[in-house]
């Protein structure tokens, strides 16, 4: 064998290295200008603004609802021609990406600029650090959280500071406004460009209030940078309202396993617990409404992967769709666990994504409405009896007149 | 990869143990890395100075989307290519002094294994193009795939797989004595 050949394992031999003196050396010049960057902060504030209004932590929730749903529209394989769907794919990414990670610019009218990062863990974890180091853990199904202040080593613990029912209606915005939207091919085509020398493509939806800019890779479809203006309507924040609001959200990445210490709300070695009331709670109910709309979501998707494997015929009843998507757990409804079968299937006789799918069952309107799913699989919360009625009503004379 | 992100969430806390273990476990491989990529190894240690600095002062903003050996692998690589072309400039301007390099001969760092094989293999990777050597640093001493280095080196996967190849070929044929330099 000649020398060379095995030229890799030479390669990795040819390491250098230099004196300890020299490494501590290294190492005081590092330390120094780690004794610089740790001069005392404006932790306290921003971290207390965080906990009393929260806003940070919804924003970026909503964020991430936003993210979420743009991996559906990057699925489409086509970001330029809002017609070439192919539903069946947009539906398995949903299911399949669970963790996203990103970091979010908020602008707004008055106030300094906030970059901080976030990375979320459907359905539940959410983890948000701003650039001073504090730190925001939520969990929504436990209903707690825990925000680090590492200036003043502290961690404040809390009842939830997300309202569930608003990560409820941020996926209703989305599936109901963006993905129609687009399904109806209204949004606009921004053609292509280059962001830190990456070739994108993009697109803008537009709302009353609001406009969301996608600019996504031309070579793998994957978001590069989201951009959302709106006007300010804020319920908890009444100085900001009718303020004009820029997020941008860059450095995302979809699919990637966290460490579950990173959504841990036990506070770190050394720091102070305060308890803290200054929370929004809410009821454990709509905490379960969260999670049954994504269990009938899922069931939602089981049924239609089922019909398009069958020809367009759907199945029988939902035992036979639960093999493409989902477990006969599922069948039961978390929000009113005591009823054996928690949803009524309406077998469809066409695809139409107006006709309801499936519905939560009930004997009487629950105060909170009830989730329902329809032939695509969106899957809203309508909380008018009128309304749903109405939904039911249209679906049964579709399935007469066919 | 949890132990990084351990020591990283400490020493985002204000823990220099967690920064020391950091520095301990890379500095290194980043020393053999810089080492590898420039011609001279002053200014290896330089780099990895001037980039541990860099991760301390952008703790705060900083977050770890893949491996930390990669991300500092990273960074020295660019590193590496803006000392290259300041290099370039200055022996364009002093062509004569240049030449000297009298900061090598005063350097700490050194080949930890001197046989006259690895010389001989130093040396030749000093002659081959600067992407080539680049893909095969960062390769095999930042244990980065070649996704990430096209990424690093805006150009296609494949591109860099052939780089990385011809490097090879040309660091066998030069030390099989069938380049003549």
């Amino acid at each position: 064998m000649r020398p060379s050949e095995n030229i890799e394992k030479l390669i990795e031999k040819l390491r250098y290295k230099t004196s300890d003196e020299t490494h501590d050396r290294i190492l005081e010049n590092v330390m120094k200008a780690l004794d610089e960057k740790q001069k005392p902060g404006v932790t306290a504030p921003v971290l207390r603004r965080i906990i009393m209004k929260n806003k940070t932590v919804r924003l970026t929730i909503a964020a991430s609802i936003v993210i979420g749903a743009f991996i559906c529209f990057s699925e489409f394989g086509s970001l330029t021609d809002g017609t070439s769907v192919a539903f069946g794919r947009v539906i398995a990414y949903l299911r399949n990406a669970e963790t996203v990670s990103f970091r979010m610019l908020i602008e707004q009218e008055g106030q300094e600029p906030q970059t901080i990062y976030c990375w979320t863990m459907e359905p539940n974890h959410q983890r948000i650090e701003m650039e001073n180091g504090s730190v925001v853990i939520v969990d929504t199904f436990q209903g707690k959280s825990i925000a680090l202040d590492p200036a003043g080593k502290n961690a404040y613990l809390m009842e939830t500071v997300v309202a569930p029912k608003q990560i409820l209606n941020n996926y209703d915005y989305i599936k109901k406004d963006l993905l129609e939207n687009v399904l109806d091919g209204s949004q606009e085509n921004l053609g292509e460009t280059e962001i830190d020398g990456q070739k994108v493509a993009g697109f803008r939806v537009r709302r009353d209030d609001c406009e969301i800019t996608v600019w996504a890779s031309t070579s793998n479809s994957m978001p590069v940078m989201i951009q959302s203006e709106r006007v300010s309507h804020s319920e908890t924040d009444e100085d900001q309202e009718g303020q004009a609001m820029t997020v941008t959200i860059t450095d995302i990445v979809i699919g990637e396993e966290f460490d579950e210490s990173l959504f841990s709300l036990s506070p770190p070695e050394g720091f102070s617990t305060i308890i803290t009331s200054e929370s929004d709670v809410e009821p454990q109910r709509q905490v379960m409404q969260v999670l049954s709309a994504r269990v009938m979501r899922k069931l939602a998707m089981a049924c239609l992967k089922y019909s398009q494997e069958h020809d367009g015929v759907w199945p029988e009843n939902l035992s036979q769709a639960i093999e493409y998507g989902g477990q006969e757990d599922n069948l039961s409804n978390l929000a009113d666990p005591e009823r054996e079968l928690g949803c009524v299937y309406v077998r469809p006789s066409q695809t139409n994504p107006r006709l309801v799918l499936l519905y939560q069952a009930y004997d009487v309107w629950p105060e909170g409405g009830i989730i329902v799913s329809f032939v695509d699989s969106h899957t809203i919360v309508i909380t008018d009896e009128t309304e749903f009625k109405k939904h039911l009503e249209y679906t049964l004379a579709q399935q007469n007149d066919h | 990869m949890l132990e990084d992100r351990l020591l990283l969430w400490k020493f985002k806390r204000g823990s220099r143990d967690a920064f020391r273990a950091i520095y301990e476990k890379y500095a290194g491989n980043m020393l053999t890395l810089a080492g590898n990529l420039l011609d001279d190894k002053v200014g290896a240690e330089d780099i990895v100075q001037d980039v541990f600095i860099k991760l301390v002062e952008s703790v705060g903003t900083f977050r770890l989307t893949g491996s930390l050996k990669s991300y500092l692998a990273t960074c020295v690589a660019n590193r590496s290519r803006d000392c290259i072309r300041r290099r370039i400039r200055q022996r364009a301007a002093m062509a004569k002094q240049a030449e000297k390099t009298p900061a090598e001969t005063k350097s700490t760092v050194h080949l930890a294994i001197n046989s006259e094989q690895l010389q001989k293999l130093s040396d030749a990777i000093t002659e081959l193009p600067y992407d080539q050597r680049e893909a095969i640093a960062l390769r095999i001493h930042g244990n980065m795939k070649f996704q990430k280095i096209a990424e690093l080196q805006n150009v296609s996967t494949k591109t860099v797989q052939s780089r990385y190849r011809y490097g090879l070929d040309k660091l066998r044929s030069i030390l099989d004595g069938e380049v003549k330099k």
